[in-house]
């Protein structure tokens, strides 16, 4: 298997595997995190989140459009500094107000995620669609290489 | 236990102590009784392995977990818990038996019971043992015939281990909530001509035991609809010490096809049986030595039920007593420890009995109260005499509060039976719908905001008649004077004594004119086609008791406003009597005191000795002093009604803030009731600290359509008057804006 498949490989694991994640926006001059359920296309170009309107992060992405979004597989023992990594995503965020044009990322985010179902389908919820730019993949706590979907 | 020999079904019979954990404390008691020779209806046990695989095949384990963490448990109040049961309930109703569960039970019921009626019990692992009984507290069924309806019971016993009783008797207890697991016996009913529980050891008299008989059914005992006749017997040799009759008028029966909730229903007792004692010695005997006996088995005295059936003696259930409150109510006896929240079951006999005596005593009774006060002259009164009157009106007051707790309090649950029996024949995605269909604005807070929004919308269409007002304290048109004097009693609440007072309502009038609110008349059409939907889903023989059954959610709906209107009108009275010690003793009172906050007992002090400065209490705060370094900028609460706002917040503490409310503002409060709600129509959205569906806060916001949050703990220290806030009323957030640290 060559380097390139195993890192996507181990992207597309990592973000199968985790069902929340960190999604981090910008406030002011400061990265703004939250924490949120999510759907990663397999293209891994994508991620689909969502959020109720007025929060700081919906305030945030109305503002500034980029984002970025960590996963991480860190077991809190003394192995995670060699067995452990940290996945960030780059890339800029839209905020759907109709399902119009990502309904099919929304019937994988609801089937991925079943017991916040009514969440998703509040009225005051709006979906968060993030395009990916690139990958930063941090293993063996100092290894650092880039992906770009 | 290797699990591929973990059994779904046990036979009552063959049930041995090493399936405690799978059968649960009752159906064990059962199968050691059946061991030794005891005559128990023949049945079987479903274990707590087939709940368990219910729970984990449909995913519904998930589901609770996520219910029961919208907050921690030990923070909820009842009300709180009673909506989380209701939901949970809800999603048991909606989620399908897994086809390979149902044939399991189905097999079972053939193969031991044929087509005869069952009982379905509860038998969950805490159940029956020494320290906690749970008597009372899970659901049983009796006489069930069929198996779809048998497999609709057992789901709804697996649903009963989350009863808002349950949750709460568990939280006190300081059980594991989220671990607990439910056994379901199914068992041969038997169609007893009179029964009753035996106690091997009285709560009052260790050397005694107690049997308590009525005839028919025990459900009518059990739920207290029916006294019954009781015998003290000496508890080693059974010889009977005394002796009670009591005056029987009804009897619990089994029906075929009767009502859609139970199997059974209460009928006139015939005149013979009502004079005559329903054991005769001989049965006394009987039913004395198979306590005393369950009592050795058990190794320990048994609370143990029973019937009769063509002269033979069955035992249905036999626990451990596990009493005792004995300072409890004088000469009567309270067998188990009952627990106010015990008295939220009622059943609809007891409820239509209760509606009886509210309707005819306890309503009138608080009307009186309060109108024969008002006509007292307090200026009149010398400072002695004030502050006799006091005291005798704090009395009152204490009076009706109990009155209040005792029988208004647990007559709630009437809407409560309603929507339990509509959930479980509509199976609404939402398990509020039934709310909209009990909700009539008809309650004394709506004709109130009805009459305030037409003297609102007259008087601020004359401007002469509102400056004459202003100015005077009165107007020229003698109409209007009688219309604002009916509207001011009706805002007693609001202690409006003063022209200052009456100007500030004014002003208020004006704002309520420019945005009366809207209630929601649109939803009529749809409320009488869900009428129709529920009362064409019961049978045409029991049609009737639809209608009776919603007739009393309403009538229990309404009540549950009305009665604070009632008890406050008292509390006016009271109020009335504080004001005007208030008027007497003001110069003496230093400016910085808030004045609703001086306790009675210090008032009456102040009327006796001339000098005497009152002891004010201290009020506690949710954060420690010092300068606030934590911030609240969410909260996750309860959606109580939907709808999402974004507006400024108006934080009422005390009953004036409401005349200060500008349209289109958030209400934030501690707690709404009926009294306050003449301020909703003016405000856009609502949060309350205290939680719960079927609060006040959250009744009202419904009638108006208002996004309404509550449950927000501290929510009037978090929030400040002129924060900005959204209330999203359908996922039961909040948001304060204007906190940003960053």
């Amino acid at each position: 298997m060559g380097k390139e498949k195993r890192i996507v490989d181990h992207i597309r694991t990592l973000f199968n595997d985790q069902k929340l994640g960190v999604f981090i926006s910008l406030r002011k001059e400061y990265p703004y995190p939250t924490l949120v359920a999510f759907y990663a296309t397999p293209d891994l170009k994508t991620i689909i989140c969502a959020t109720s309107v007025n929060t700081r992060k919906y305030e945030n992405v109305m503002k500034n459009s980029h984002v970025s979004f960590i996963l991480d597989d860190c077991k809190n023992d003394p192995e995670d500094f060699s067995t452990s990594s940290v996945i960030t995503a780059f890339g800029k965020a839209s905020l759907v107000a109709e399902k119009d044009g990502i309904e099919e990322l929304v019937a994988q985010l609801k089937k991925r995620h079943p017991l916040i179902v009514d969440f998703f389908d509040a009225p005051s919820t709006r979906f968060i669609t993030m395009k990916v730019d690139r990958y930063q993949v941090i293993t063996r706590f100092q290894d650092v290489r880039e992906y770009v979907p | 236990m290797n699990e591929q020999v973990v059994p779904n079904c046990i036979d009552l019979a063959e049930i041995s102590l090493w399936d405690k954990a799978l059968a649960g404390g009752k159906a064990l008691s059962l199968g050691q009784l059946m061991d030794n020779g005891f005559n128990v209806p023949g049945g079987f046990c479903i274990t707590t392995k087939v709940y368990y695989d219910f729970l984990t095949l449909t995913g519904l384990d998930k589901q609770i977990l996520l219910e029961l963490h919208r907050k921690s448990i030990s923070e909820m109040r009842w009300e709180e818990l009673w909506d989380a049961s209701l939901r949970i309930r809800n999603l048991f109703l909606k989620t399908p038996v897994p086809p390979i569960i149902a044939s399991e039970i189905k097999k079972w019921i053939q193969s031991r019971l044929g087509n005869k009626n069952t009982v379905i019990r509860s038998s969950s692992l805490e159940e029956d043992s020494a320290k906690s009984s749970f008597a009372g507290l899970h659901e049983s069924y009796v006489n069930i015939q069929g198996i779809p309806d048998i497999l609709d019971r057992v789901i709804l016993v697996w649903a009963s281990l989350w009863s808002d009783r349950a949750l709460l008797y568990r939280k006190e207890l300081g059980l594991d909530v989220l671990h607990s697991k439910m056994a379901v016996i199914v068992q041969e009913f038997i169609d007893g001509e009179k029964s009753g529980v035996a106690f091997g050891i009285s709560p009052f008299h260790e050397q005694e035991a107690i049997i308590e008989c009525v005839y028919g059914l025990n459900q009518g005992l059990v739920d207290g609809v029916v006294a019954p006749d009781r015998w003290i017997l000496d508890r080693e040799t059974g010889r009977v010490i005394s002796y009670t009759q009591e005056e029987k008028d009804f009897i619990i029966k089994s029906v075929q096809g009767g009502k859609e909730s139970a199997k059974v229903e209460k009928r006139k007792i015939d005149p013979g049986a009502a004079s005559s004692p329903p054991l005769s010695g001989e049965e006394i005997g009987l039913v004395f030595d198979a306590v005393k006996k369950s009592g050795e088995i058990h190794g320990g005295p048994q609370d143990m039920e029973w019937t009769f059936a063509s002269n033979k003696l069955y035992i249905l259930q036999s626990r451990p007593v596990t009493f005792v409150d004995k300072d409890e109510g004088e000469g009567k006896i309270e067998y188990y420890s009952k627990k106010w929240y015990l008295s939220l079951h009622k059943s609809f006999d007891s409820l239509i009995e209760l509606r009886e005596k509210i309707e005819a005593e306890i309503v009138p009774g608080m009307i009186q109260e309060a109108l024969s006060l008002s006509k007292m002259d307090l200026q009149s009164l010398s400072n002695k005499s004030l502050a006799a009157q006091l005291i005798a009106r704090e009395e009152m007051v204490q009076k009706w509060e109990k009155t209040y707790w005792d029988y208004l309090i647990p007559y709630a649950h009437g809407f409560r039976l309603f929507g339990e029996v509509y959930n479980d024949k509509m199976k609404p995605h939402d398990p509020y719908e039934f709310i909209d269909l009990l909700s009539t604005g008809t309650t004394e807070s709506m004709q109130r905001n009805q009459l305030l929004s037409e003297v609102s919308r007259d008087i601020n269409e004359n401007e002469n008649l509102k400056q004459e007002f202003l100015t005077s304290g009165k107007t020229s048109d003698s109409t209007m004077n009688a219309r604002l004097e009916a509207l001011f009693k009706n805002l007693g609440y609001l202690d409006i004594g003063t022209n200052e007072k009456r100007k500030l309502v004014l002003e208020f009038l004006g704002r309520l004119d420019v945005h009366p609110g809207k209630t929601r008349e649109a939803t009529q059409r749809s409320i009488a086609s869900l009428e129709k939907e529920f009362l064409s889903s019961f049978p045409a023989e029991s049609r009737e008791f639809g209608k009776e059954l919603l007739d009393l959610g309403r009538h229990s709906y309404k009540m549950r406003d009305d009665d604070n209107i009632y008890l406050e009108n008292i509390k006016k009275e009271r109020n009335r009597c504080l004001n005007e010690i208030l008027r007497r003793v003001k110069s003496r009172l230093p400016d910085t005191i808030d004045k609703e906050l001086i306790p009675s007992e210090e008032m009456v002090k102040m009327l006796h000795d001339s000098k005497y400065s009152p002891q004010m209490p201290k009020k506690e705060s949710e954060f420690d002093g010092g300068p606030r370094k934590v911030f609240s900028r969410q909260v996750k609460g309860q959606p109580a009604c939907k709808g999402i706002i974004r507006a400024k917040a108006r934080v009422i503490r005390t009953r004036d803030d409401l005349l200060e409310i500008k349209p289109g503002e958030i209400i934030v409060c501690d707690s709404i009731d009926p009294n306050m709600t003449f301020a909703v129509p003016l405000c856009s959205g609502i949060v309350e600290r205290r939680g719960g569906m079927l609060v006040h806060g959250a009744i009202i916001a419904r009638e108006y359509t208002i996004p309404c949050v509550t449950g927000i703990p501290g929510a009037t220290e978090i929030i400040q008057t002129g924060n900005e806030v959204t209330v999203n009323g359908y996922l039961g957030i909040i948001i304060i804006h204007d906190v940003d640290v960053i």
